[in-house]
């Protein structure tokens, strides 16, 4: 059942009860007024007396027949009086609990249902993501969550204005149909109907009887109901300004603290790493750094290969290149770690990547990258790395991006994104997300990312962690990536 | 489906009992009141007007009124006490608020099994006692409400014969005086 249908029949049902406590202060109120204004004779006040509601008729027939066959005024006034103010003026109490529990939980169904139905939505998540990667389980976990929440946020928006119209209702009737007022309505009707059937008459104790019963006019009560009302603001004044702080946080996008506890890769001033919102966690197991900044290529401490002015790499360098067989031996699969500056040409980055695979026999490298976000405790440093092969996909690509100068391509669909686009990042990001066979724990499939050379490697990361990122906003939420597999080739 | 934190749905159980509990003793304590205000009336109204003022004596503040009605003088009806009902409106919120700071307590523990127990006790918690709850404090307001009528009733019609009497005391002063005073009875 939908919460919002609840709502909604919830809005009718209190316009229907408003419509029925006015319906019936009208009504009472033209019964009596005929009643007053039938009182010249006999016969007419009988027929006014049919038409009053239940609890008045036999009060006042008694009244008129009283007056009518000529018994004291005044007695006849004050046991009608007394009567009156032994009357309810309202259903029996068994009935009328029963309206009101209803009525309580027909009003409060819609919530009841929303928190309901989230509780569930909460337990089903929580048992599917248990059998997820863990890549998927925000990304599924906020996809399932997100509905219901809303829902739940939309139906309390919604009983709020329930509420307040409760409240006014509540106002309403205590104004013009509480037992009391309704009793002063009708007593006052009946002491004008007396005054017009036995005009000149007096009726001292009745009239002292209706002074005594009359509702209180001072002053007291208005001044509390205006110091409590003056409390309540204040009281709601002061929880708004006391949970400032936390809504404030609520209305921020979320930033989260996943990230294992290892230590940076220590670089220099000349190599600045670029930075993105995807990425995974360094490897646990230690592999070579591959460092290409402004001037050179190393692996740790060892020269490569020494850069032209312009960046680029020399003809057939890995010919001259000292064999660093000796340094790379040891590790079970070779995946190093490339650290490479945000200027460095994409053409530079490739060359050196394939000419250092094909001769170490390099299962994949992993280009680092920097993640920098805004915890409580301060801004968060962490590193990230963007798995990535170079050359021919092994497997056939589930995605290919085409990226150059102006933005990316994504080529099954022939759309282009453009850097220029502000929401480039979502754009990409949306692009990926819809393809689990990409990042689930079933995925095989990389995605081949063909890069125009004269590119340099911040963009090329850029688009990368981009694709590859979970955050949904445009701030980084520090949680890692959904673990796309890359395959980087020139265009 | 759903699983819950123990505690919590103890905590939910237990809320749902006091206010059965509270609601039930509202209900007889409401009944308790409209019977001896008719009781008392009878009495005074048989002509035993000291054992009903006696009897009144003894009882809870919230039949002062009645007492003072019994007393004979003709002055407006003191409004009744609120004071219990305001007390057993507190009862009813308090184990509700219990378990709410209890589940938001559990919501920080570490494991995420716990939390998740928690989080859907807690939901399902408030979805169950908001409506029963304020269904409860609707009910002994309108049978406090109910019972504070019958009391106002009874006080009337003492007041009506005080009033009478007063009336009549006054008249007889006044005709004893020699003032020129109309009297009604013979319209």
């Amino acid at each position: 059942m939908d919460p919002t249908l609840l709502l909604l029949a919830s809005f009718s049902i209190l316009a229907l009860v408003f419509a029925a406590t006015l319906f019936n202060v009208l009504r009472e109120k033209r019964a009596l007024g005929r009643l007053v204004e039938s009182a010249v004779d006999f016969d007419a006040v009988q027929d006014a007396i049919t038409q009053l509601p239940a609890p008045h008729q036999e009060i006042a027939a008694q009244l008129v027949e009283a007056i009518n066959v000529r018994s004291t005024l005044d007695e006849a006034l004050t046991k009608a009086v007394v009567r009156a103010t032994n009357e309810s003026f309202e259903p029996p109490l068994a009935r009328r609990l029963i309206t009101n529990m209803l009525l309580a939980l027909v009003f409060f169904a819609p919530i009841s249902l929303a928190l309901i139905q989230v509780a569930d939505r909460v337990v089903k998540t929580f048992l599917a993501a248990e059998s997820s990667p863990s890549a998927q389980v925000y990304l599924r976990g906020q996809s399932d969550l997100e509905a219901p929440f809303s829902l739940l946020h939309s139906v309390f928006f919604g009983a709020a204005w329930l509420v307040a119209g409760l409240a006014l209702w509540w106002a309403l009737r205590w104004w013009l149909l509480r037992p009391e007022v309704r009793e002063a309505r009708f007593i006052r009707a009946l002491l004008e109907c007396a005054a017009r059937l036995r005009p000149g008459v007096g009726a001292p104790v009745s009239a002292r009887l209706c002074e005594l019963v009359a509702p209180d006019r001072g002053i007291q009560r208005p001044v509390v109901a205006t110091v409590l009302w003056f409390l309540a603001i204040t009281a709601g004044w002061g929880i708004l300004y006391a949970t400032g702080s936390m809504r404030s946080q609520n209305a921020a996008q979320t930033v989260y603290d996943v990230w294992p506890k290892t230590t940076l890769i220590g670089t220099t001033e000349a190599l600045e790493l670029p930075a993105h919102a995807g990425g995974r966690p360094l490897p646990t197991a230690p592999q070579p750094s591959l460092f290409i900044d402004a001037e050179s290529v190393r692996l740790g401490p060892q020269l490569l290969v020494q850069l032209d002015a312009d960046g680029y790499l020399p003809e057939r360098w890995m010919e001259s290149a000292p064999d660093v067989s000796r340094t790379t031996k040891g590790y079970e699969v070779l995946e190093p770690l490339v650290i490479a500056t945000n200027t460095t040409r994409v053409e530079t980055l490739l060359d050196t990547l394939e000419a250092f695979g094909g001769r170490y026999r390099v299962g994949r490298y992993h280009l680092v990258a920097r993640r920098s976000f805004v915890l409580r405790g301060g801004d968060k440093r962490v590193q990230s790395t963007l798995p990535s092969r170079v050359g021919t996909p092994i497997q056939a690509p589930g995605l290919v991006l085409r990226v150059t100068q102006r933005g990316v391509t994504i080529v099954e669909e022939n759309t282009e994104i453009l850097f220029a686009d502000v929401a480039w990042r979502i754009r990409l990001r949306e692009a990926v997300r819809v393809r689990p066979d990409l990042y689930g724990v079933e995925a095989s499939a990389p995605v081949r990312v063909q890069a125009d050379p004269a590119l340099v490697y911040e963009r090329l990361v850029d688009v990368l962690g981009a694709a590859d990122s979970s955050c949904m906003g445009t701030v980084d939420c520090g949680l890692p990536g959904l673990g796309l597999e890359f395959v980087l080739q020139s265009l | 489906m759903f699983f819950g934190h123990p505690a919590t749905v103890a905590l939910v159980i237990l809320s749902l009992v006091a206010m059965g509990g509270v609601t039930f003793w509202s209900f007889r304590r409401s009944r308790r009141l409209s019977d001896k205000a008719t009781h008392l009336l009878y009495l005074a109204l048989d002509g035993r007007a000291d054992e009903a003022r006696i009897q009144a004596r003894q009882e809870s503040r919230e039949l002062r009124p009645v007492l003072d009605a019994l007393g004979g003088e003709a002055t407006p009806i003191s409004a009744r006490p609120l004071i219990q009902d305001a007390v057993a409106v507190a009862a009813l919120t308090v184990l509700p608020m219990v378990m709410i700071a209890y589940g938001f307590g559990v919501l920080t523990d570490p494991e995420s099994t716990k939390k998740i127990e928690a989080s859907t006790a807690l939901l399902v918690g408030i979805a169950v006692l908001m409506p029963v709850g304020v269904a409860a404090i609707v009910t002994i307001l309108e049978m406090s409400r109910r019972s504070a009528r019958d009391i106002r009733g009874a006080c009337i019609t003492l007041l009506a014969r005080s009033v009478k009497t007063v009336v009549e005391t006054e008249r007889s002063e006044a005709l004893r005086r020699g003032a020129n005073v109309r009297d009604p009875r013979g319209e």
